[in-house]
C-alpha cells in the first residue's frame, strides 16, 4: 500500500458503512442507535480520510530500517496468528503448550532446553493451574476434539 | 458507635476469622490476577467453600476475597499490559507504558496504594450513606443512567489526545461494536454474521487485550535488537520504587479521594459496573491533570484513578445489595446468591436487626484492603522481576496467557478469531497513531446507553430529559463536550504556534 497511514481510515470506512447498510434493514428500535452513531461516523471518517489524503504523505528518514521493521512486524503477526490457529487446532493443554515450545525455539531463538522448559511450564500453569486447580475446564481443540471422538474417547 | 466498635472488635479478636481473611485476600489477589478469571468466577468457586460455614465467617471471606480482586489485577495490567480483569483495563493505558519506561515498580506501588486508598474510602462511603441509602438508590433510573453513560462518553475527548476527531472516530467504533449481539428491547440479533458467541456482544476482555496487549506485546519483538527486548530495560528496582509509587499518590491525595468517591458512587448505582467506574475515573484523572498529553505515554495519574476507583466502588457496589436486594454489579449478583446460601436474607431488614453484620461487613472491606496492599508490598518486588525476562521467554507466555483470557472471558473459542482481528486492528492503530482508549469507552457504556435510552423512552417519553438528575447530568454533559472542543482547539492553536 501507498498510503499506509490511510489503513485505518479505510478500514473504519468499510466497517462503519458495512455496519450502517445492515443496521438500515433491522427494527426501528434495533436500528435507531446504531444509525444514530454510525451516520455521523461514517461523515466524519470520510473528512478525516481527506484530511489525511490532502497531506503530503510523510517521508520515510531512512527507509531501509523502515522496511526491515515492517518486515519484523509483519513476521511477528504471522507467528501471532500461527500461535492462536495452533490454540484453536490442538486446544490450550496440546496446542498451546506446542504454540510455547515451537514459538520460543524458531521464533525467538531460544535454545531447545529453554523451550522444552516453557513448554512444561506452560502445561502446568494450564493443566496443573488453571484447568484442574481452579477448576476452569479450557478449550480441548478442535482437532483434538474430533480425534477423541474418532478414537472414542 | 457501640455497635460499630462491637464489629471491629469482633473481626480483629478472631484468630479464624483472620485466617480466612488471609486466604480470601490471597485467592481474591490470583483471581485477578489471572487473565479472565475475576471476582465473579472467585465467589462462584468459593460457594462451595464457604458452604457449610457460619453466617459471618462465610460472609467475611466473600467480601474479602471480592475486595481485592483489582488490586491483584493491576499486575498483569500494568507489567504485561493484559488486564486481569474487564475494569483493570484502563489501567493498562498508562501503567504498562510505564513499565516499558523502566518505572513498573513505581506503577505498582501507586497502583497498590490506590487501591488500598480507593478500597478503604469506599467502605466509608458505604458506612456514611447507610442512614440515607434509599433516597439515594431511588434517585437513579433508566433516564439517569443514560445521561450518566453519555456524560462518560463525553470523556472520550479527554483520553483522545491531540486529535478529537481521530479519538471520537475510535470512540464511535467502539459504540458500534457495543450494538453487536441481541437487541434489548426486539431481540433482533445485530451484526452477529450468523455466529451464536457474539449473541452476547462482543466481549471487553478479548477487546481489550486485541487492542491494547496484543500490539504492544508484538511490537515487544518486532524492531528491536535483540538485547533491548525487555519489558523494562536496563533497569532494576527495589521497595524504593514501589514506595516512590505510594508517595504518588500522597501527591495526588485529591485525584485519589475524588476517584475513590466517583468510583464508590458508581458502584452503588446498580448495572453501571466496574468497567464504567475505572474509565470514568480515568478520563476524569485526564481532564484534570493539567498536562494531558502525558496520558497514555505513563502517567502515574492513569494508575491512581481507576485503581482508587476498582476497589472503592465495592464498597459502594455492596450498599443497594444489602440493602434492596437489588446487586450492583454482576460479581454483587454473584455474591447476593451466596448471602442466601449462607441464610442472609438481603433487603431493608439488613439496616435493623442485622446492622451487626453489615459493620463487619464493612470492617472486612477496610482490612481486607489493607492486608492486599501489604500482601502486594511483600511480593510486589518479585513480581516485578518479569518486565526483565528476555522476550523470547516472555512473550510466548504473555500471548497464552492472553488467549485463556479472551477465552475465559468470552466463554468461546471463537472468541480467539476475534482477538486476531482486534489485534491486527490495534497494531494498525499503534503504528499510525490513533488513540485506542476511546475504543474501550464506546465499547462499555454503549449498552449501558441503550438499554437506558429504551426504557426511559418507554416509560416517560421524550419528556425523560427533564427529570431533575438526569437534566443535570445533561448539562454536566453539555459543558464537558464543550470544555473538550475549547481545549482540543487550544491544543490545535499551540501545536500551529509551534510550528
Amino acid at each position: 500500500m501507498r498510503r499506509p497511514e490511510l489503513a485505518v481510515g479505510l478500514a473504519l470506512l468499510a466497517l462503519f458503512g458495512g455496519m450502517v447498510v445492515a443496521a438500515s434493514s433491522y427494527p426501528a428500535a434495533a436500528r435507531l442507535l446504531p444509525l444514530i452513531v454510525g451516520i455521523p461516523a461514517l461523515a466524519l471518517t470520510a473528512w478525516e480520510l481527506r484530511a489525511q489524503w490532502r497531506v503530503a504523505a510523510p517521508t520515510e528518514p531512512d527507509a531501509a530500517p523502515a522496511r526491515l521493521e515492517r518486515r519484523a512486524q509483519g513476521v511477528a503477526f504471522v507467528w501471532f496468528v500461527a500461535f492462536v490457529l495452533a490454540i484453536v487446532a490442538g486446544g490450550f493443554s496440546i496446542g498451546g503448550v506446542a504454540a510455547v515450545v515451537v514459538a520460543q525455539r524458531f521464533w525467538l531463538r531460544e535454545s531447545w532446553r529453554t523451550s522444552l522448559i516453557g513448554g512444561a511450564v506452560a502445561f502446568a500453569v494450564l493443566f496443573a493451574g488453571i484447568d484442574r486447580g481452579l477448576g476452569q475446564p479450557l478449550f480441548e481443540g478442535v482437532v483434538t476434539a474430533w480425534v477423541r471422538r474418532w478414537l472414542g474417547i | 458507635m457501640g455497635l460499630i466498635l462491637n464489629s471491629l472488635a469482633t473481626l480483629i479478636f478472631d484468630p479464624s476469622l483472620w485466617l480466612l481473611m488471609l486466604a480470601a485476600v490471597a485467592m481474591g489477589m490470583v483471581f485477578g490476577a489471572v487473565p479472565g478469571l475475576g471476582g465473579k468466577l472467585g465467589i462462584v468457586l468459593s460457594i462451595p467453600i464457604v458452604f457449610g460455614m457460619e453466617t459471618l465467617p462465610g460472609c467475611v471471606f466473600l467480601v474479602a476475597m471480592h475486595s481485592v480482586v483489582h488490586t491483584g489485577g493491576s499486575i498483569p495490567s500494568i507489567l504485561l499490559g493484559i488486564p486481569g480483569t474487564g475494569p483493570d483495563a484502563a489501567t493498562v493505558c498508562d501503567g504498562y507504558p510505564m513499565t516499558q519506561r523502566g518505572e513498573g515498580g513505581r506503577a505498582l506501588g501507586a497502583s497498590l496504594a490506590a487501591s488500598a486508598v480507593g478500597g478503604v474510602l469506599g467502605a466509608v462511603f458505604l458506612a456514611a450513606l447507610i442512614p440515607i441509602v434509599g433516597p439515594v438508590v431511588l434517585a437513579f433510573g433508566p433516564a439517569e443512567y443514560f445521561f450518566l453513560a453519555l456524560l462518560g462518553l463525553t470523556f472520550v475527548g479527554a483520553v483522545s489526545g491531540n486529535d478529537l476527531r481521530k479519538g471520537i472516530l475510535v470512540g464511535a467504533l467502539g459504540l458500534m461494536l457495543a450494538f453487536v449481539g441481541s437487541e434489548p428491547q426486539t431481540g433482533v440479533q445485530r451484526f452477529t454474521l450468523d455466529q451464536i458467541f457474539l449473541w452476547d456482544g462482543v466481549d471487553v476482555i478479548t477487546a481489550v487485550i486485541g487492542i491494547f496487549a496484543i500490539p504492544e506485546c508484538l511490537a515487544l519483538v518486532a524492531g528491536e535488537p535483540a538485547e533491548a527486548r525487555r519489558v523494562g530495560a536496563g533497569t532494576r528496582y527495589g521497595f524504593a520504587d514501589l514506595f516512590e509509587g505510594v508517595k504518588d499518590v500522597g501527591r495526588h491525595w485529591g485525584l485519589t479521594v475524588r476517584t475513590s468517591f466517583i468510583g464508590a458512587v458508581i458502584g452503588l448505582i446498580p448495572g453501571l459496573g466496574g468497567d464504567v467506574a475505572s474509565w470514568m475515573c480515568y478520563g476524569h484523572a485526564v481532564q484534570h491533570s493539567k498536562t494531558p498529553e502525558r496520558f497514555g505515554k505513563g502517567a502515574v495519574e492513569g494508575v491512581i484513578g481507576p485503581e482508587a476507583a476498582n476497589n472503592s466502588k465495592e464498597g459502594g457496589a455492596l450498599l443497594p445489595t444489602l440493602f434492596f436486594g437489588i446487586p450492583g454489579s454482576s460479581g454483587m449478583a454473584v455474591m447476593l446468591g451466596a448471602f442466601v446460601v449462607l441464610g442472609v436474607q438481603p433487603g431493608p431488614e439488613m439496616a435493623g436487626e442485622r446492622l451487626d453484620l453489615v459493620w463487619v461487613l464493612i470492617w472486612t472491606l477496610v482490612v481486607a484492603n489493607v492486608l492486599g496492599a501489604l500482601m502486594f508490598l511483600a511480593v510486589g518486588r518479585w513480581l516485578a522481576l518479569v518486565v526483565h525476562l528476555r522476550a523470547g521467554l516472555l512473550v510466548p507466555f504473555v500471548l497464552l496467557l492472553a488467549c485463556v483470557g479472551s477465552f475465559l472471558g468470552g466463554g468461546s473459542w471463537e472468541n480467539l478469531l476475534l482477538l486476531v482481528v482486534l489485534g491486527v486492528l490495534g497494531a494498525a492503530m499503534k503504528r499510525h497513531h490513533w488513540p485506542r482508549a476511546p475504543f474501550v469507552i464506546g465499547l462499555v457504556l454503549g449498552p449501558i446507553m441503550e438499554l437506558s435510552l429504551h426504557q426511559a423512552l418507554t416509560i416517560w417519553g421524550p419528556s425523560f430529559v427533564l427529570r431533575p438528575v438526569a437534566l443535570g447530568l445533561a448539562i454536566a454533559t453539555l459543558a464537558t463536550v464543550a470544555v473538550s472542543i475549547r481545549t482540543a482547539s487550544r491544543r490545535k492553536g499551540g501545536s500551529r504556534a509551534a510550528a
